[in-house]
Order: C-alpha cells, then structure tokens, then sequence
C-alpha cells in the first residue's frame, strides 16, 4: 500500500509523524510511534536494506539521551529524548526508500512549487555522485603511483588529502561550461512549463489518508492537553 | 520587413552567455562535497564540513542573487538528507539554506577585502557561513530534543566553532585552484560585459539556395579575441550527407559546428556576420530551443551532456524542458531506444553503463526531439577501435535507415571516411576544399594542408604516385588497397 | 628485472581474470601488452605496480619479492602513465606538477630542481615549464605526466593506452620520444589497442587472452604466425596487411618500410 502512495503523501505522511513525536513528550506513546515506524519499514520490505542507516541514527539517538542525562535530565527525559529522535528521523528513510526519486521531483515540483532549478540540481548532483566516487578512487591511486602515501600524522593525511581533492574539482569544474552549454541546447529554463513522465497527482486513497493524518493529530494534541500523552 | 541586400555585412552582437553556469558549477561542487565526507580523514571524528565548504566555494565563483543561493543551500540540504549524511534532517533544511545566504551576503557585500592580492572571501564566508550554519543547526536540535542548556553552550556551540576554523582552511585550499582554472579559460569576467544583443527581427532573411541548411558569408569573431575564428565560410549542406569536417585544432571546426546549433551567435560571446540558414530559417530569428528540434549537437565531452539518473529520465530531458505531453514523451523514448540499440536498459542506471551504452545515452537523447540534422564534435576520441567501429556503424544506420543528415568532425579520418559522402577541410577559419572524399584528400596532399591525418595506407598511394607509379583506383581503405595491390600484379 | 611469478587474480566474486600468468621483463625492453578489452591487460599492469595484490603467486623485482610494498613504494623504481593524465594534475605550472613526484619521495629541494629540469629536457618540456596544466592539449598533458614519472628516476615505465584519442602527429611524437627514452635506457611497458604501434615500435609483444599470457614474442610472429588473431581480439597492422598481399614482400613493419620495398618492388630508386 505504501507504494501506491503518491510522493505528495508520504510527505505529509512524514511532517506528521514528526509532528506527532515533538508533541507527545512521555516514553511509552513515542515507544509505540518508533515501533509502528519499524514495523512499516519492515512490511514495505526495506527493513534489511537499510538496517546500516537506522542503527548509526539508533546509536546518534542512544548518544542523544547520554548527552540528556549527562546534563542534569531525568531518565525519563533521556528516553523521550533518544525516542524522539528515532522518531523524526526514521520517517525519512522510509519516505525515500519507498519513492522513486523522479517522482518526488516531480512532486517537489508541481505540488510544493520547489523551482524546477532546484530539482534538477539535486538529481543531477545525485548522477555524478557514483561518477566522482570512481574518479576520486582513480585519483587517489594515480598519486599513489607518484609517491603518495597514506601514512603519516592528521596533519600530513589532510595536505595529502588535498592532492586527490584538488584534481579531482580542477577535473569536474572543467566540464561545468560543457555541462551549462549543453542544458541551453536541451531547452533548459525555457519559458515553457516543464512537463513530467511522473504522474503525482493524489487518487482518493490518498486523501483519505491525509485526512486520516489530521484526524490522528487532533486525537494526539487533545491527548497532550490533557497530560496523557 | 526590411530587405538585406550584402549578407556578408549583417552582425549579430551576443554577449557570453552562461545564465546557468551556477547551476553547473553548484550540481558539481555539491556532488564533490558530498563524496568528500566519505573519504575525508578526521581527527576524533571531527571533519571539516565539506558541504558547506563546497557551496562557499560556488557561491563565492559564480556570485548568485539572494533567491539562487537560497536554491543553492535548499538542495545541499536535500542532498546530505537523501544520502543519509544528515543525522536531522529538519535542522538541515534550515540550517543549510541560511549558510548559504549568509554566504552570497558576505560575498555580495565584502568582495572588496582583499590580502597581498588574493581574495579574502573564502575564508571569511568558510568561517562565517559554517558558525551561522552549525549554530542554527545545533540550536534547531537543541530546542526540539529538549537538551539541556550546559551541553549546548559548552558543548555544541565551541564544536561548531573549531568547524567553522576547519573550513575557514579548506574552502581557500579549494577556492584558489578553481579560480585560477576559470580566470585562465576567461569564463568568469565575462559576467562583466556590457555587450548590447543585436535584433533582426525586423529583416526579411531568406536563403539564397533552399537546403537543408545553408551557410553564407558567415563570419565569427569572439569578444576577446582579434582574429575571427570563421573567416567567410560559405556551405551548403544537403538531406542525407554524410558530411566529416576535417582541419587542424583551432581551425574553426568546433565554431562552425556551434553555428548550425545556434549557439554561435546565442550563446557565445562574440559578433557574427553573415548568415545561417536552418530548414530556411535564419538562426539569428530563432532561439536555441526552436532550432533543437531540427538540429541535434553531442559535444565532444558527453559524459557532461548527462544529467539524470536513469536511462530514461536522461532522454526524456529535453521534451520535459519543453513540456511536452507523458505520453508523447513515453512513445519518443522507446523510438529513440530502438534507433541506438539500448531497449533493454530503459529503466538502467546511468552509473551501471560503459563508456560506449553513456555515448549511445547522449545520442538517443538527442534523437528524442527528432531533428533532422546530428552533429558530433570529435566523437570517438576516447573510445577504442572497437567501440570507434561500433559508434560509426550505429551513424551509418542513422543516415541510411532513418534519413538523418549526419555532420561530424574528425581526426581520425580512417574511421569516418568509409561511410561519408562528402568532406570539407577548413584552415584557419577558411573552407578550402568542399567536395568528395578522394578530392579533399588528394587536395590536402597537393598543398601540405594537415597532411598528417591523410589516411597513412592512402598517403603511401599518393607518395607512390607522385614518384610516378600508378597503382589503380584510390587506396581509400586497407581492404580496397589490398584489392588494388591483387589487381595490380 | 621484474617477474611475475604463477600469479592467479580475481576479484573475490569468483570470476577468474588470470590464472597462472608467469612473466618476465628485462631491463631495457619495449614491450606492447595488446588483447581485448577485459582480458586482464590493464590488471597486469596494476598488479606490478602494486595498485592490485595477487591472489596467489608472487611479484620479484631482481629476485626478491616486492608483493608486500604499495604502489607508492613501487613507485621508486616503477613509473605509471594512465590514461587521462589531466586526472593527476593539479599545481599551478608544468614545473611544479613535475615536482610533486621528487617532493613526495622526500628528495632535497636542490634534487628535485634537478630531477624536474632533466625530465623536462628528456621530454622537451622546456618552452612549457611555465605552462598551466589543465589547458594543455592532450599530447603535451601525456609528456607532461611521463616527465613526472621520470623525474622520480624510475628504471621501468609503464603507460595506459597514451596514444588513444591523439591525432597521427601527436602520436608519432609520443612513440619518438618513448623510443628515444627506451634507447636511453628506460624499460617500457605499453598497453595499446593501436597495432600499428605494435608494430612499428615494440620490440616485442605479449598478448593477453583466455585468462593467462597467450603470446609472447616479436610483433612479426605474432602478425605473421599466428592463426587466432581475431579470436584475441587482435587485427593486422595496415603495413602487414598490404605487405602481406603483395607476393614475395617481406615483413613490413611500418607503412614507411612498404613504401620502401613497393619502390624497390616497382622497379625505381628508393
């Protein structure tokens, strides 16, 4: 079901989620949040995958709740704190581990008026991610090859970091004429209204689920008010 | 509707373009930022910030307005969130867009401070922009995980400023060599011409002689330099040439080429005489993106031409830049596949391809907006025989199957001659000889003009023959040499 | 001498890319390395250099195991060229890139002053010394990054393809100052796809295919004798194929040569 879900969606799926964890402020309501998180994580299928990035946010989460104690907080306020956390932030991974990434520019787009510029800087500075990392490897050993070794003190790995750094920009900015003079041939930012493959438009499910989203947020505020939650 | 009487006198004044250059510049420093922190050394942990470093740098090159850079820290933002660099994401989208505004405001503002000649600027926005930007995001986490105040005054707030000294040493280390790479290839200067852009709306341009596309009189002159590049060129080009441009480097070709797409004299800086006709339009009447859909350019970098991350996305590109109808562009894009051969990767990644499936990308993109004229700038210098081979026999089926009319400079005269119809060899700026492949050749011999690229087997033919042999019909290739040679005995 | 010794390689997916390769390389020799792509010639080269480690087998440099240095530590006395040499380059002049080899392996700043105007000179780098690297054409960035390995007093250079995507003048000029390098001394080891410079300029060929080291001798045996070029991926330089098809020639290794012997052949003064 998850995958049916439009972008547009999953983002106010994902404020709401967050929303619900800054509001509620006892252990065992943010306990139950995190859990029905994982749990949605693990039904969509992508619990494996990304088992790395919640353990690294569930330890970031745990160290949370150290600096709480550490600062004269309660035990309590520990808890809330590392929970909420988890909270707002494995909500992200389930948004963008269930959305194709043209989709949600798609969405950024047309429904959250995000400029088209700024969509396509981030999926094109996405593409050449993967391109840079192997490039960054070729670098590093064709200094190798001239004397570079990876040894030493900080202080000497940071001045030889430069030198596989520095190529590695001089070598990427020189296309950055090429890569401007073709996005004009290509019709970037012309006048015309740009179009999408994707089709985000929200169908019915989608906004019985937003409206699902705001019934629980009233339930959860008047929850709050009256110290329940 | 005004009359032009000597084409060769009309100009056509352009400024350098470059309206996206920031774009282009912030995508790849953003890029690099990021996979710098995956490789970075650190001492306890503790890292320069390299994204922000990255767009300091950007902003302080390309100098953006408010509304850009506030673009430029929204997507570093997104970046760091979508490559799980981000360990909260709300601070972030906060965080970075302020960074980066903080950072056009000082640059805007203080570009003046300067020391023994160098810019300050990247030190001061290093510093400045990260404590901004660390401090709103370690302010954002404090308030909404409720931490207690003693952590954030004597912990979180020192750590952002021993950061924000980090950066203030590494982005100068990355902003002086990108500087001087830019200075060096007069890109960023050009920001400061005052060049007024010529209109010929008002004239009545028609081409003398209806072709496809026809070049007359037409000279080209960069701003910055003395000597045109194009020197009263005059071509007509054919439906269904197969046409290889041939000429040392320097001599013009990459220019001319630029002329049929309309970049000369849209996008470069310079003033054009003369006139190009497309499809009988003048190209100084019409704007880049009309003549897109009749004349399809790969540069001669096109790993530089991608920017999507799926085959797909990548050649729908330019028909969603001109909003074209879903389904329109679904149905273009599996035309275009099946015209290069990669049906099977529609839905590939990019980073998943070999240097020859991203070549054939670059040209099904081009395909999609279905132009009748393919331009290729050098396309095979960094393939090797095989995958060379494999590109011209895929421009060969282009001409022949499909109708495209094919233009392509080269050095590598073997590799294109066996399927061109016809060739012109331009020298410093000046066509020379505009005919049949053997003429040219023979030409090029006869005048010691770019000797070098005669194909060798033919260039022992015509030393042969001018010592007085006669050794048959011309040695165009090794296969028809090797014929010739049978003949001959 | 460098030897490779029953060396298997793969990467750790099952795949073999060489089983057993045992090879030999003398001091002073010019050797192509040819094949098709993916047949493991790039990975021999990267084993000797130490950017790889062998999954079995043994590297000697002299008759004494190298396998545990690093690329560089190798790089003392073994010089790489890759393919995009602009991936390398980034200080302001020509002399100070050269430099960086010398400063790396800790010579004195008198040394490397040495070092660096010698290899300009072997390359004919001088005019350029105050040239910015990343606007050089892609024959003087080649020479640029040969000086480079030069200027750290290696005995063997190795170089990626350094011909691919270069006009015939560039080319010719590279082979000539490669083979003014080797005449002087200097072991090279060359991967190309470009038979002609197989031809022309190697002493002596090895080709890679089917996983392990399928041929090893002079270019004329291996245009001349043997059967399975194509199946290695391999054609014929154009020299050897019109020699070939003019009964009674000799072995042409350059065009130049069958122009010679057609004069001769036709009957006229060369």
């Amino acid at each position: 079901m998850i995958k049916n879900m439009v972008p547009v969606t999953k983002l106010i799926a994902t404020f709401a989620f967050s929303f619900w964890a800054l509001v509620m402020h006892t252990t065992i309501p943010l306990i139950i949040l995190v859990a029905a998180e994982l749990l949605i994580l693990a039904v969509c299928g992508n619990l494996q995958r990304n088992s790395k990035a919640v353990g690294s946010l569930a330890v970031f989460a745990v160290f949370l709740g150290f600096v709480q104690l550490l600062g004269g907080g309660s035990v309590e306020s520990a808890y809330v704190t590392g929970l909420r956390m988890m909270a707002m932030t494995v909500v992200f991974i389930i948004l963008l581990t269930t959305t194709r990434l043209q989709d949600l520019t798609a969405a950024m787009v047309t429904q959250i008026k995000i400029p088209y510029e700024y969509a396509f800087m981030f999926t094109a500075a996405l593409r050449f991610v993967p391109d840079f990392i192997a490039e960054s490897k070729a670098v590093q050993e064709a200094q190798a090859c001239r004397g570079l070794s990876v040894k030493g003190n900080v202080f000497k790995r940071m001045i030889n970091y430069m030198s596989v750094i520095q190529p590695l920009m001089l070598k990427s900015l020189s296309r950055s004429e090429t890569m401007a003079l073709s996005l004009e041939l290509r019709g970037f930012g012309s006048q015309q209204r740009h179009s999408f493959m994707s089709n985000v438009q929200p169908n019915a499910m989608d906004y019985g689920l937003i409206g699902g989203m705001i019934l629980i947020s009233a339930v959860v505020i008047y929850l709050r008010i009256h110290g329940i939650v | 509707m005004i009359q032009i009487h000597d084409i060769s006198k009309l100009e056509f004044h352009h400024r350098q373009g470059g309206q996206f250059r920031w774009i282009t510049i912030s995508t790849l420093m953003l890029a690099i930022g990021t996979i710098l922190h995956l490789v970075s050394p650190s001492v306890a942990g503790i890292t320069p910030n390299w994204t922000i470093a990255t767009y300091c740098v950007a902003i302080c090159l390309t100098k953006p307005t408010y509304r850009q850079a506030l673009g430029i820290g929204l997507v570093a933002a997104l970046v760091n969130v979508l490559t799980s660099k981000s360990g909260f994401p709300y601070g972030n989208l906060i965080s970075e867009p302020i960074g980066a505004l903080s950072c056009a405001f000082i640059v805007h503002h203080f570009s003046f401070l300067r020391f023994r000649g160098h810019s300050l600027l990247p030190v001061i926005t290093g510093i400045i922009s990260t404590c901004l930007s660390g401090g709103v995001f370690v302010t954002i986490l404090k308030f909404v995980m409720d931490l207690p105040m003693v952590v954030y005054t004597a912990g979180m707030l020192p750590l952002v400023g021993v950061i924000g000294l980090l950066n203030g040493i590494v982005t100068p280390v990355m902003y002086y060599p990108a500087l001087r790479l830019f200075v060096s290839r007069g890109v960023l200067d050009s920001l400061e011409e005052q060049m007024v852009i010529s209109d010929h709306s008002q004239f009545d341009l028609k081409p003398v002689q209806e072709e496809l596309i026809s070049l007359e009189h037409v000279s080209y002159i960069y701003n910055k330099q003395k000597i045109p590049v194009l020197n009263d060129i005059n071509l007509n080009i054919h439906e269904g040439d197969f046409l290889v441009i041939a000429g040392e480097s320097g001599s013009g070709k990459s220019s001319l080429c630029m002329t049929l797409t309309g970049a000369i004299p849209h996008y470069f800086g310079g003033v054009m005489k003369g006139m190009v006709y497309v499809d009988g339009k003048a190209t100084t009447q019409t704007t880049i993106s009309d003549l897109a859909c009749h004349v399809g350019m790969m540069l001669d970098d096109y790993d530089s031409q991608l920017v999507a991350m799926t085959v797909e996305e990548e050649i729908a590109f330019s028909l969603e830049n001109q909003g074209v109808n879903p389904k329109i562009i679904k149905e273009a894009i599996t035309s275009a596949l099946d015209k290069v051969g990669l049906t099977e990767y529609r839905t590939r990644e990019l980073s998943k391809l070999s240097g020859g499936q991203r070549q054939r990308l670059v040209i099904a993109g081009v395909l999609v907006t279905n132009p009748d004229i393919l331009v290729f700038d050098e396309p095979t210098s960094a393939l090797d025989p095989e995958g060379t081979n494999a590109f011209y026999k895929l421009i060969h089926t282009l001409n022949t199957r499909y109708g495209h009319t094919v233009v392509i400079v080269e050095h590598t005269l073997e590799a294109a001659l066996p399927y061109a119809n016809r060739m012109v060899l331009i020298d410093h700026g000046r066509i020379l000889c505009d005919s049949d492949v053997e003429t040219v050749l023979r030409y090029m011999y006869d005048t010691h003009i770019y000797v070098s690229a005669i194909p060798h087997v033919f260039a022992c033919q015509l030393n042969l023959e001018e010592m007085g042999y006669n050794l048959g019909s011309a040695w165009l290739s090794t296969e028809l040499a090797v014929q010739e040679l049978q003949e001959v005995q | 001498m460098l030897e490779m010794k029953n060396v298997n390689f793969d990467y750790g997916n099952g795949v073999p890319i060489l089983k057993e390769v045992n090879l030999t390389i003398g001091e002073g020799e010019f050797i192509g390395l040819g094949g098709r792509n993916g047949c493991g010639k790039t990975t021999v080269t990267r084993l000797l250099m130490g950017l790889e480690k062998p999954v079995q087998g043994d590297i000697l440099k002299d008759g004494k195991s190298i396998i545990k240095q690093d690329a560089s530590i190798r790089s003392r006395f073994i010089g790489y060229v890759f393919q995009r040499p602009e991936r390398q380059m980034f200080r302001p002049t020509v002399a100070q890139e050269i430099a960086y080899g010398p400063q790396q392996l800790g010579m004195t700043k008198k040394e490397t002053g040495e070092a660096v105007a010698e290899a300009m000179e072997a390359a004919g780098l001088q005019k350029l010394a105050y040239a910015y690297p990343p606007n050089l054409n892609r024959g003087e960035k080649q020479r640029v990054a040969i000086a480079s390995a030069l200027a750290m007093h290696t005995q063997y250079l190795i170089l990626d393809e350094p011909t691919s995507g270069q006009d015939s003048t560039e080319k010719e000029k590279l082979m000539m100052l490669l083979t003014k390098l080797n005449d002087a001394g200097l072991t090279i080891l060359l991967i190309t796809h470009d038979m002609d410079i197989l031809a022309q300029y190697c002493k002596r060929v090895i080709v890679m295919g089917h996983q392990t080291k399928y041929f090893d001798g002079t270019p004329q045996k291996l245009f001349t004798e043997c059967d399975e070029l194509m199946d290695l991926g391999l054609t014929r330089p154009q020299s050897v194929t019109l020699s070939m098809a003019v009964a009674g020639m000799k072995y042409c290794k350059s065009m130049a040569e069958f122009q010679d012997e057609m004069i001769k052949r036709l009957g006229g003064n060369a």
